[in-house]
């Protein structure tokens, strides 16, 4: 029984970040009624980004700050590798005249994208697994009892603080109400005198700078890998859908949910399985309740 | 004395509180023109979307076509039984030629399973050709013969509303629904749009019935006409009738289309 | 003439196919019937994406299915190759039929990703599974496949095996899209509600092509175990399949021939071209790229487009030489 509870605590704090990456995926969603599909590729090369910012400032700071100084290098490496995937491939994409078949290209535009990252990765760093050092805290922590990786508490503390900065940064600054315009009603937005480009960019950024981050969050308990592009992206999505596509907060309760369902499965039933029931949920789910917990019905205006 | 064909009885549409329908009873004799007028919003779409089955209605409601009950049917099934539409905004299959969307017109009647395109033989390719000469004949029809290899979506917006007719009347339908066929069209293209479907009522005989937002292009080539507004029928007559109905007057005070 | 004159073309390149093995070595020999066995599967994936108009990230899962099923076949109970093929073909497409069914219930994304699942799943159970499917070991010494008496177990011969049922598929591929069968579907692909305006039943098309699809995926599994006499869980991955679709949105995906291009094309090229080894997928990624944003609808597509008005302009230029000819005389 105890056994159960910790994979249950452990599944809320790897589950917090798949949240974040859930919530990468609706809010592109929310903006464009389309998916990127590098979402997964973003989380993976995070760890990579996450390594080499590590090591940058491993020889003169640690603890809290070196942790905050990492978060803050990444996410801004981030920001920048936006540009080039956005100018490329999301930007033609989106301004084109015929908007016939906007999401398969989109689809296979940022998977290009993602392989891109794929190889990058391989190119920069290594083909070969790569292990996260532990600088978020080490040892057991007591909670009821129970021994729990003191990494996992902060996992799900810098979750749920970067989620509160993101909540503060769309609800109170300029280019956050923006960006909400953008998603609601772009024409309106246009109207108001939203720079419907330069909001675009924005928001797709922040998806990368979330993505990267939750990379770094999920680096110290995977290993890093090129290939786990694909995974991520897959359990992003899933945990998305089962929050409601429509909704943010859906996002971030779907990934928990996923990240509890997974571990109690890993668990109890079998470690390498850990992935299919990620997968078998995302099959059950899309069939039998495709608007998720928290989603909205969509009514076809005929 | 004509037979009903269609047949609606207390339907009723609503999406969560909102209703698109309010018990709407009406009768449609077959091979007649009927014209429904109604301000925007009014429910005529949606009347559309219910006869053939996109939008199912609410418990109670009842739509009989040739004396079947035809709600909860699917979609594709009533089309098959022999009712066809256009849509206010022009559904075509874009990447296709015109001669293409109006050969998939006559889908109903025609094979298209994998044993035919396997194994079809010489029968089938002179099936194939018989295909394509009606859909030529009906590309004359509406006087789009020459562009008929051109793709759907290159043509000018009156000529798509065009195929789509053309393409509605491939499958030799019993019943006719066209929605705001005239919409988009300069004057001169409404005209023959109007002149194209009295045509099409009186020599093929085939039962129309008729959306229109343009009261004076409706009334000029319906013989009955049914007025809804927000949901519910207010009006049901002759042209002339619903032309001095006060209430319909009321309903539309303050629209400058006339 | 009975049939047209490009029939008599394709009868005449098809015979001169046949003694292509004289003409190379070993190698590109090897390369062609991997290229091959990639036809088979983009031709199917053709019908469902292009066609179809669907997205489907699981091909890989359904030519594992058809592998596996033929490998062990012959490896645990001896079935010889002409019987295992068909066996393994129809159990693939039992698959596609239990896809194709969600169909009913969802479409565009979400099917593309109940495809991802679907395939992942697949190569999970086989690397987990190891009491049936051997997992990580994978199944060795699968036999070659024979004809009357004679073992096929060189390239230059399996080369033969490969070009019959390619042209076989082939056949079908084209038959299916020059059909009615074919351009409902295609009308279904292009608008799903103008389409049961029409009268068309969309579900039924989707899951003909869907299982149409895992058919040539099973032949193409049972050909591909066969040849390489060892197969392994990793290899039907999920870059797999998005390599396939790779190959078919680069191709076209209104013309067949499109896609013949892009499946030679990119194979020879990505193999060929290991020698940039790190590099592939950058490559790979620009042919996406460059396709999904400057040339929708299939560089595959340009270059059958251009070598048809090439032929056009040859049989003019032709016809003006034969017409001067007769003048003079």
């Amino acid at each position: 029984m105890k056994l159960v509870f910790q994979y249950i605590l452990i599944g809320i704090a790897i589950g917090s970040v798949y949240g974040l990456i859930a919530f990468g995926f609706t809010m592109i969603y929310q903006a464009l009624q389309h998916f990127n599909f590098a979402q997964g590729h973003l989380v993976m090369f995070g760890g990579f980004i996450g390594l080499t910012a590590v090591s940058a400032t491993s020889g003169f700071i640690s603890g809290v700050l070196q942790v905050f100084l990492v978060f803050l290098l990444t996410g801004a490496v981030f920001a920048l590798i936006c540009v080039g995937p956005h100018f490329l491939v999301h930007r033609p994409i989106l301004t084109r005249s015929e908007k016939k078949d906007e999401g398969m290209a989109l689809l296979l535009g940022t998977l290009g994208v993602g392989f891109i990252l794929e190889d990058l990765a391989i190119i920069i760093w290594s083909s070969e697994p790569q292990f996260f050092p532990r600088i978020m805290g080490k040892g057991l922590i007591d909670i009821a009892g129970i021994g729990l990786p003191v990494v996992y508490v902060w996992i799900f503390i810098a979750s749920i603080g970067l989620v509160v900065v993101i909540n503060y940064f769309m609800k109170f600054t300029k280019l956050g109400f923006a960006m909400r315009a953008f998603s609601q009603d772009k024409d309106t937005a246009a109207l108001m005198g939203v720079n419907l480009m330069q909001t675009l960019y924005a928001i797709f950024a922040l998806t990368y700078v979330v993505g990267g981050i939750a990379g770094v969050l999920l680096a110290p308990s995977f290993y890093v890998f090129f290939g786990t592009g694909f995974i991520w992206g897959i359990k992003g999505f899933t945990a998305a859908i089962f929050g409601g596509l429509g909704s943010i907060p859906g996002a971030f309760i779907g990934g928990i949910m996923l990240g509890v369902l997974e571990s109690m499965g890993a668990g109890l039933i079998s470690a390498a399985y850990r992935d299919v029931i990620a997968l078998v949920l995302l099959i059950v789910i899309l069939i039998f309740k495709p608007t998720g917990i928290m989603g909205k019905k969509i009514i076809q205006k005929v | 004395m004509a037979m009903a064909i269609l047949g609606l009885q207390n339907v009723t549409l609503s999406f969560g509180g909102l209703f698109a329908l309010k018990n709407v009873s009406l009768a449609v004799e077959e091979k007649e023109l009927l014209g429904i007028i109604g301000p925007n919003g009014s429910g005529k779409s949606s009347l559309f979307n219910v006869i053939t089955g996109l939008y199912q209605p609410n418990k109670g409601s009842s739509v009989f076509f040739k004396g079947n009950n035809i709600v909860g049917k699917s979609m594709h099934h009533i089309v098959r039984s022999g009712i066809y539409r256009t849509f206010q905004n022009i559904q075509l299959f874009d990447r296709l030629t015109v001669i293409e969307n109006v050969i998939l017109g006559q889908y109903r009647l025609i094979k298209a399973g994998v044993t035919e395109a396997l194994f079809g033989g010489k029968k089938l390719r002179e099936q194939e050709k018989k295909q394509l000469d009606t859909a030529l004949e009906l590309l004359a029809l509406v006087e789009l013969e020459d562009k008929k290899d051109f793709i759907a979506g290159s043509l000018s917006y009156g000529d798509q509303r065009k195929v789509e007719i053309a393409r509605a009347l491939a499958g030799q339908p019993d019943l006719l629904l066209l929605d705001e066929p005239a919409a988009g069209l300069n004057s001169s293209e409404k005209e023959t749009a109007m002149r194209l479907i009295k045509n099409i009522n009186l020599n093929k005989k085939v039962t129309v019935i008729l959306v229109e937002h343009n009261m004076r292009l409706l009334m000029g080539i319906s013989e009955r006409v049914i007025v809804l507004n927000q949901g519910e029928i207010i009006a049901k007559g002759t042209p002339k009738e619903i032309q001095e109905n006060q209430m319909v007057i009321e309903a539309y005070l303050g629209t400058t289309e006339h | 003439m009975k049939y047209g004159i490009k029939v008599y073309l394709l009868t005449i390149i098809i015979v001169l196919l046949l003694f292509f093995p004289l003409f190379t070595d070993n190698y590109m020999t090897h390369v062609v019937v991997q290229a091959g066995i990639y036809l088979i599967l983009t031709w199917g994936l053709f019908l469902v994406v292009g066609m179809a108009g669907e997205i489907h990230l699981g091909l890989a899962g359904f030519w594992a299915i058809g592998s596996y099923i033929s490998a062990l076949l012959a490896v645990n109970l001896g079935v010889p190759f002409w019987l295992s093929l068909p066996i393994a073909a129809v159990v693939t497409a039992f698959f596609g039929l239990i896809i194709g069914f969600t169909t009913l219930k969802v479409s565009g994304y979400y099917l593309a990703m109940v495809t991802v699942g679907f395939g992942e799943i697949v190569r999970l159970m086989l690397l987990n599974w190891t009491e049936v499917t051997r997992g990580s070991m994978g199944v060795r010494d699968i036999p070659y496949p024979t004809f009357f008496g004679a073992s096929i177990d060189t390239p230059k011969k399996y080369y033969l095996l490969c070009l019959f049922f390619t042209v076989v598929v082939g056949w079908v591929t084209y038959r299916l899209s020059n059909s009615r069968l074919g351009l409902s579907m295609r009308a279904m692909g292009n608008n799903n509600l103008a389409a049961e305006s029409v009268g068309i039943f969309n579900f039924r098309y989707k899951v003909t092509a869907i299982i149409v699809c895992s058919a040539m995926a099973g032949v193409a599994g049972s050909l591909y175990a066969h040849y390489i006499t060892y197969i392994h869980p990793d290899v039907y991955s999920l870059g797999k399949s998005i390599f396939f679709l790779v190959l078919v949105i680069v191709g076209s995906r209104q013309k067949m021939g499109g896609v013949v291009i892009s499946t030679l094309g990119l194979t020879f090229l990505l193999e060929y071209l290991r020698i940039i080894g790190e590099f592939r997928m950058i490559v790979y990624a620009g042919f996406l790229i460059l396709t999904v944003v400057f040339v929708p609808e299939g560089l595959g597509y340009v270059v059958i487009r251009w070598m048809g008005s090439l032929w056009n302009k040859t049989v003019q230029y032709a016809l003006i030489i034969v017409h001067q000819r007769k003048e003079e005389s």
